[in-house]
């Protein structure tokens, strides 16, 4: 499975939220997406979703061109939104079994990816919880579920830990590094210490524009010191 | 086609799990239910006023819960950021407008057949000038606490949501409890020539004012769902009203301005005309509203409802989302 952005431009009015990105990902591989707040990290990935046009440009999903054939493509790609936005009155169960709806999944095929995903998000002991009486940790974990129900190609997490606590992250990470073997992995994320926890490439952007994009090692060496360095310069240079 | 049905089933129940769905809801039954003590104080027209009071009392608390609904379920959508699970997903723009629309008139829908089925029963409490209907009064107001305790109590032990389980509740009860004591009453005539028609109409001559009241709220509720692809709750219910009023008073200013003509007759179509829709005055003349002014109307909502759907998906298809859902 391969995801390539060709180009992205999303312009609002006047402002240039995200400026001539392109890059490729190819499957068993996971990349962070960083840069600093505003930077257009989370309009790219909706661009990459499907959820919102680019105003020029082109995203294709294997050969299968995104805005042409959107449904298709789509069964391709999982999502987890920043946020985690959910249904407060579903229990984790009905969620679940409504996304996998959305999906096309029914019968039996939706019991086992239901069975499947809250094995693996360990939401086994709040399946029949109300969302809205979840913990954060809880609720990222059933968001997360419902982007991998379908065994996706292409997987975009947008900010996957942000606010949870050390232990919670842990998991979050080693659920992503166990996923990283079926499917090509974006982790948008202003937490450096994500990048080297899961990520094999790192791509950065600032103000809209691509200002790196290599492996971590690489990343690291930009400042010759911490990822905090390679990051404060890279962005420092761009806003120059 | 079936991923439409599942979002709008999933917009239906949303909209009943409402507090203010419910709150409008068990207000409107309540004061429908005591018209017939006000109607007391009217001299031999108590079936006029009861009905005239429970038409407009559903007529604008559907409209009220029209807009409500559709910003609940679209506006706040937008902005807890759920439109994005669902857009990730093979759903199209297309879809998610439909599907919501049809969620939210469905919710009007159930919402409008209770306060029918509860204009039914005030009617049949109002049944003479000096003597109500009390052991029916007594059902009626009995079959809403029932409801709320039924609710309240899947509340309490499984967790489950109050005001969809006592609305539940509601729809089994009241229809019931409608149709149980109109046929006892039909059943106290022996013959058409003692039925008074100042104390007792006949459920055909009511009923097909009452069908009218659906295509009202439907067409509100598309108007204001498409709205809400844009707006808030407030602005949305402000529009709405606005609209409300110039279709209240459309007829007239129309012929004023442009006189009987085609163009007079074309800005009448476009601004929904609620007069169209009130058929309580041919029921206080007594008149049979035919079958084919049932259908027109039906076929001219159809028709309104697909042109609001369309700017629906025009504003919708222009929505950037990510603006205010972060």
């Amino acid at each position: 499975m391969r995801i390539f952005a060709d180009h992205l431009v999303k312009r609002y009015g006047n402002k240039e939220s995200v400026s001539d990105l392109s890059f490729t990902l190819e499957h068993n591989c996971v990349l962070g997406f960083i840069g600093p707040n505003g930077a257009g990290k989370t309009t790219t990935m909706r661009m990459l979703c499907g959820i919102m046009p680019p105003s020029s440009g082109r995203v294709f999903i294997n050969d299968m061109e995104l805005l042409q054939d959107p449904v298709r493509a789509k069964q391709q790609i999982g999502y987890l939104p920043e946020n985690a936005p959910l249904y407060g009155g579903m229990t984790v169960r009905s969620f679940l079994h409504y996304c996998a709806s959305m999906r096309g999944m029914g019968g039996k095929k939706r019991a086992l990816a239901m069975d499947r995903v809250m094995e693996s998000c360990s939401l086994r002991a709040v399946a029949e919880e109300e969302i809205e009486a979840l913990s954060k940790g809880y609720r990222r974990r059933a968001c997360l579920a419902q982007s991998i129900l379908h065994e996706p190609g292409i997987l975009v997490l947008d900010e996957p830990t942000d606010g949870l606590d050390p232990n919670q992250k842990r998991e979050i990470r080693t659920l992503i590094r166990s996923m990283r073997e079926r499917c090509a992995i974006i982790v948008s994320t202003h937490i450096l210490e994500e990048v080297d926890a899961v990520c094999d490439r790192v791509l950065t952007i600032s103000a809209g524009r691509k200002v790196f994009d290599g492996c971590v090692e690489e990343f690291r060496a930009v400042s010759g010191g911490s990822l905090e360095d390679s990051f404060a310069k890279l962005a420092g240079e761009a806003l120059q | 086609m079936l991923i439409i049905y599942k979002m709008a089933r999933n917009t239906f129940v949303e909209s009943l799990r409402q507090p203010v769905f419910y709150l409008m809801l068990i207000t409107a039954m309540c004061i429908i239910g005591l018209f017939p003590t006000v109607a007391m104080f009217v001299f031999r027209e108590q079936i006029k006023f009861v009905v005239d009071s429970s038409m407009a009392i559903s007529l604008v608390f559907s409209l009220v819960v029209a807009v409500v609904s559709s910003a609940h379920t679209i506006s706040r959508e937008m902005k807890n950021g759920t439109v994005l699970l669902l857009l990730s997903k093979p759903v199209t723009r297309l879809a998610f407008v439909l599907s919501k629309i049809l969620g939210v008139l469905a919710a009007i829908s159930v919402f409008l057949f209770l306060l029918n089925c509860a204009s039914m029963i005030s009617v049949l409490i109002a049944k003479d000038q000096f003597r109500l209907e009390y052991t029916l009064m007594t059902v009626y107001y009995s079959a809403l606490a029932v409801s709320a305790v039924y609710g309240g109590l899947r509340n309490y032990f499984k967790q489950e949501s109050f005001t969809s389980n006592s609305i539940i509740a509601m729809l089994v009860l009241i229809p019931l409890i409608a149709g149980l004591f109109y046929f006892l009453r039909v059943s106290t005539f022996h013959s058409a020539a003692e039925i008074d028609p100042e104390e007792f109409i006949d459920v055909r001559h009511l009923m097909p004012a009452l069908l009218l009241l659906f295509p009202a709220a439907w067409t509100m509720g598309t108007i204001a769902s498409a709205l809400a692809t844009r707006i808030e709750l407030v602005s949305n219910l402000t529009v709405c009203s606005v609209i409300f009023l110039i279709g209240l008073i459309s007829k007239y200013f129309a012929i004023q301005w442009l006189g009987n003509g085609l163009a007079s007759s074309f800005v009448r179509t476009l601004l929904p005309n609620w007069q169209y829709f009130w058929m309580a005055d041919a029921i206080a003349a007594r008149q049979q509203i035919p079958g084919v002014y049932l259908f027109w109307a039906f076929l001219y909502v159809l028709f309104y409802i697909g042109f609001w759907t369309f700017w629906a998906l025009a504003f919708f298809n222009e929505r950037e989302l990510a603006k205010d859902s972060r």
